[in-house]
């Protein structure tokens, strides 16, 4: 409710940037790999969403105003419509999200198994609620639908990987293992996401154009 | 695919409600059930955007008649919005079903509505509200807490949101989309939370965002502008059309009290469609501006000093007759504004051509001072400009030469846009900076500023490059106008205006390959320093392409102000005659006014200035125009208006040119009287009275009137009929827009 009385004091609005003023920072292999997603497709408006997974890995696993920006014009398309595809998805990451994004499915089977006391023992290990990150940056916690990996419920996702039949115990491991990880779960997941969709000949172009 | 101008649509069989009909095939089913007076109710379907079927309130029954005669029923109520007529076509718009169905839609849409009609802008005009009083439950089963939204959100100076009111229909998001193409509002997040957004809440700067409020179903936008200043049944709404350019956009002008509070969109297919752009609907309120003339003025010792009307008349004549039996007819001279009406220019001119005796009578403010019946209409043949707006969806090529159309033509640039957007048009445009058009232009010249002339003569000799011959037989004076721009190659084109030769061949290339093309040229050529020439030059390109006499391409040179084309049609020119006829051919005019007429051309508005600089000209009277602020070279016009010894100004405001009057009239502004106005496409177009005149004002054809009959003894004309009728007589292509002809939509001129 404060966020919309504030929003109501507001009388003027700021001026939508102009194409100059957005910092680019899409990295070059970025920009080539964006031009061989663009080419996939018979517009760039239909490269949107793969565009807008390498602004999650550009930009450190979030989509903020600045990378929805970039998209836009590197797509040209307006910004708004771009902020609008980044909304309606769930997956991309409108806030700063921790190193690790711990996902706990909580559908069907995985409730059966005993999802919500993993929930509950995490809360209350890392010290954080339900979608909360923790003070130090390195864990947010977040609850899924289905992870379509029913039989080896209960199931939770961390990046790229699946982990399956957690327990208290492989839930500890996990936790100290990543502690001592210098991997970027989020940005890792969006690079993954970003690989599967570029071809072969597309990844050893950029591949040989870097060299 | 260019949409033909003149297909005759495919017809199909249908039965709505068990009324048998025939309608074009593909017509939307929603579109057809209000032929047979069936109500359909919608909230996101809107006639002139793509249909989504996103609120399901159009729900009709449909089947489809068999072989065998019985009707196959579709096993569930289709969305009568996206469901294209087609042969054999059964539907019930009225069934048991339905009725329930249109319920739960309305229940289902009514849940997070706050339902704060009381103290809406929208109570009383609301298609939510109006759709759940005819079709809607008396009551909700839902008792849960509403959702709570920013309920007055400021997208812009025009456009307030309200989240909560939404009812995610989309129009809003789709107009931005489709049609004004700025996309500048978008659905965020999703399922219950979605909302109409701009980017991270930044300003809702489209040049067209005023249509969002109309087209808003419910309140969710509306204007800041309008915003509590009424409500819908305690304002007058009337017809008549906007002035701010030579568009001509219809509009629906309410007031309140006698008081403007808004201006709506009125549909013209022909025209606006049912569009208006923010210049014409947030234009300031000119009828309570605070500079405004209130009663006549007259300059006394240094200071204008108002007087009755009389005094006024009696001095202006005095002054004119006893210069112009002194000085000659050349010591006199008029300058018309292009913000009159026809009937104005009409009776403008006479009074200085039968009253004065004099044809020094202009209307121009831009450095092309021609004569358009030499330089233009002889020689395509035909008078320009040739298209309508129609033509724009018809045409294969629009070439936007010189002009930045979203500025100076607002309705041309969304008509251009659609015809690109629906149907495939190409376009191709020449302006020295970026542009709004460039986005769906396939190929953009961006010249140096100056240097339209040298780009056109270069586009010239490339297309005589590369048209084929067979094409090129039958122009008259070819071998003439090869010789004139032989010179022009792409690289003497390249050096004058910084076009690189690829860029004009591709450009040149695209004309070529056009089976047809419409050349829409603006400011940058009326203003251009040789724009006789250029005009020359436009028309021969027009010609060898095979345009000038096509139904779907031709030259238009469209008038910068409101009335441009009026004027000229009216002859507030000095060497035209009402009619575009020659000084010769006086006879005719003569017979009707019942006096001579003089024979010598009078001065262009140039060289009618300059005299006023050497004194040759002793007494102005500048009616309904601004040429200190608006003349090419304001300049002159400044010295001009000071040192003349005489001047008049009749207009609505104190403008910069009022403020050196010696006499001021005031005249009444669009809304306060009646009259007519000619648009670009030659659409003559009637503008009715909305709202009483301000102080003495009176409109400009009736001060002309009285002045008229006071110096030729006449019978006056009594209303702007009676004048339209008197131009029909002497312009016989304006006979067909008399009065009654003319109703809501307007008659688009012939040439005989």
């Amino acid at each position: 409710m404060d966020r919309n009385v504030e929003l109501i004091r507001i009388t003027e609005r700021p001026k939508p940037p102009r194409p100059e003023e957005i910092p680019l920072r899409f990295s070059e292999t970025a920009v080539q790999e964006l031009d061989a997603l663009v080419s996939h497709y018979p517009d760039k408006k239909s490269a949107l969403l793969p565009a807008l997974w390498l602004a999650q890995r550009e930009y450190g696993g979030v989509l903020t105003p600045e990378a929805i920006a970039e998209v836009a014009l590197r797509l040209e398309r307006s910004y708004a419509e771009v902020e609008g595809v980044a909304t309606f998805y769930t997956m991309y990451n409108k806030q700063q999200m921790g190193k690790f994004m711990l996902e706990v499915c909580t559908n069907l089977s995985c409730m059966l198994c005993g999802s919500y006391r993993l929930l509950e023992y995490l809360e209350e290990k890392l010290g954080i609620r339900l979608g909360e990150t923790t003070p130090d940056g390195l864990f947010t916690l977040t609850e899924v639908e289905c992870l379509n990996n029913c039989g080896d419920a209960p199931v939770m996702q961390v990046g790229d990987v699946y982990c399956r039949k957690m327990s208290v115990e492989k839930m500890d491991a996990l936790i100290d293992q990543l502690r001592g990880s210098d991997e970027h779960s989020v940005t890792r997941l969006a690079d993954a996401i970003v690989n599967i969709q570029l071809s072969a000949a597309d990844k050893a172009r950029i591949a040989s154009e870097h060299e | 695919m260019p949409r033909p101008k003149h297909a005759e649509p495919k017809l199909v069989n249908i039965e709505i409600n068990g009324i048998a009909l025939q309608v074009p095939e593909g017509e939307y089913l929603v579109d057809a059930a209000k032929r047979v007076e069936a109500d359909v109710p919608v909230f996101c379907y809107h006639k002139y955007m793509e249909a989504v079927g996103m609120c399901r309130m159009c729900l009709v029954d449909v089947g489809y008649k068999q072989p065998d005669g019985s009707v196959r029923k579709m096993p569930k109520p289709q969305a009568s919005c996206t469901l294209p007529c087609s042969e054999g076509m059964v539907a019930w718009t009225e069934t048991e079903q339905i009725i329930k169905d249109r319920k739960a839609v309305l229940e289902f849409l009514l849940i997070n509505h706050p339902l704060d009609c009381p103290i809406c802008d929208r109570g009383g005009e609301c298609p939510l509200q109006n759709n759940t009083q005819f079709y809607g439950p008396s009551t909700s089963r839902y008792i849960e807490i509403k959702r709570h939204l920013p309920k007055s959100l400021p997208l812009s100076d025009h456009v307030m949101l309200d989240l909560e009111r939404c009812i995610q229909c989309g129009r809003c998001v789709r107009f931005t989309e489709e049609v004004s193409g700025d996309a500048q509002l978008a659905f965020l997040f999703r399922g219950a939370q979605t909302q109409p957004h701009t980017f991270q809440l930044t300003e809702f700067n489209s040049r067209f965002s005023g249509n969002v409020i109309e087209i808003c179903p419910v309140g969710a936008l509306t204007s800041r502008r309008y915003r509590f200043r009424a409500r819908p049944w305690d304002i007058v709404t009337q017809k008549t059309i906007c002035t701010g350019c030579s568009n001509g956009c219809n509009i629906y002008l309410d007031s309140r009290g006698g008081e403007m509070v808004r201006i709506n969109a009125r549909e013209n297919p022909q025209v606006n469609e049912t569009w208006t752009c923010d210049k014409g609907k947030f234009q300031p309120n000119i009828m309570r501006a605070p500079n405004r003339i209130q009663q006549p003025m007259i300059r006394k010792d240094g200071a204008l000093q108002p007087v009755e009307w009389h005094e006024a008349y009696a001095l202006i004549l005095e002054r004119f007759q006893d210069e112009r039996d002194k000085g000659g007819v050349n010591a006199v001279a008029g300058f018309a504004g292009q913000r009159m009406t026809n009937e104005d220019l009409y009776l403008f001119q006479k009074l200085f051509r039968a009253g004065f005796g004099s044809n020094n009578i202009d209307h121009r403010l831009t450095r092309y001072q021609g004569d358009l019946n030499k330089d233009l209409y002889t020689p395509l043949g035909t008078f320009a400009p040739q298209n309508e707006m129609r033509d724009l969806e018809a045409t294969s090529l629009i070439f936007i030469f010189g002009s930045d159309l979203i500025d100076e033509q607002p309705m041309v640039y969304l008509r251009a846009r659609k015809a690109w957007h629906r149907f495939g048009v190409k376009a191709l445009v020449a302006y020295p900076v970026p542009t709004e058009a460039e986005h769906f232009a396939e190929n953009a010249l961006r010249y140096q500023p100056g240097s339209e002339l040298a780009l056109a003569s270069g586009l010239l000799r490339a297309l005589l490059g590369l048209l084929p011959a067979e094409k090129l037989d039958g122009i008259e004076g070819l071998e003439k106008i090869r010789d004139s721009v032989a010179s022009c190659d792409p690289g003497w084109v390249e050096a004058q205006t910084g076009v690189a030769p690829g860029v004009l061949e591709r450009a040149a290339r695209m004309i070529a390959d056009s089976p047809s093309m419409m050349l829409l040229a603006g400011e940058k050529v009326w203003n251009h320093r040789e724009a006789q020439t250029l005009i020359h030059m436009l028309t021969q390109i027009t010609r060898v392409t095979g345009n000038a006499d096509k139904e779907e391409g031709g030259l238009n040179l469209m008038p910068l102000a409101a009335n441009g084309q009026g004027a000229i049609d009216m002859g507030a020119l000095p060497n035209q005659l009402p009619g575009y006829r020659s000084l010769a051919e006086k006879a005719s005019l003569e017979a009707v006014w019942g006096c001579t007429l003089p024979t010598e051309p009078g001065l262009a508005s140039d060289a009618m200035f300059q005299a006023c600089l050497e004194s040759s000209v002793k007494c102005l009277y500048i009616a309904g125009a601004n040429p200190v602020a608006e003349h090419y070279d304001p300049t002159l016009a400044a010295r001009a208006v000071q040192s003349v010894e005489f001047l008049v100004v009749q207009d609505v405001l104190m403008t910069e040119t009022a403020q050196y009057a010696d006499v001021a009239l005031p005249a009444c502004a669009f809304a306060e009287r009646e009259g007519t106005y000619t648009n670009f496409e030659r659409r003559a177009q009637r503008t009715w009275q909305a709202v009483p005149p301000t102080g003495e004002a009176k409109p400009d054809w009736r001060i002309f009137s009285e002045l008229l009959l006071r110096l030729t003894q006449q019978t006056p004309a009594f209303n702007p009929r009676e004048v339209m009728k008197e131009v029909g007589q002497v312009f016989p292509a304006y006979a067909a827009c008399a009065y009654d002809h003319l109703k809501d939509q307007g008659v688009r001129w012939q040439q005989g």
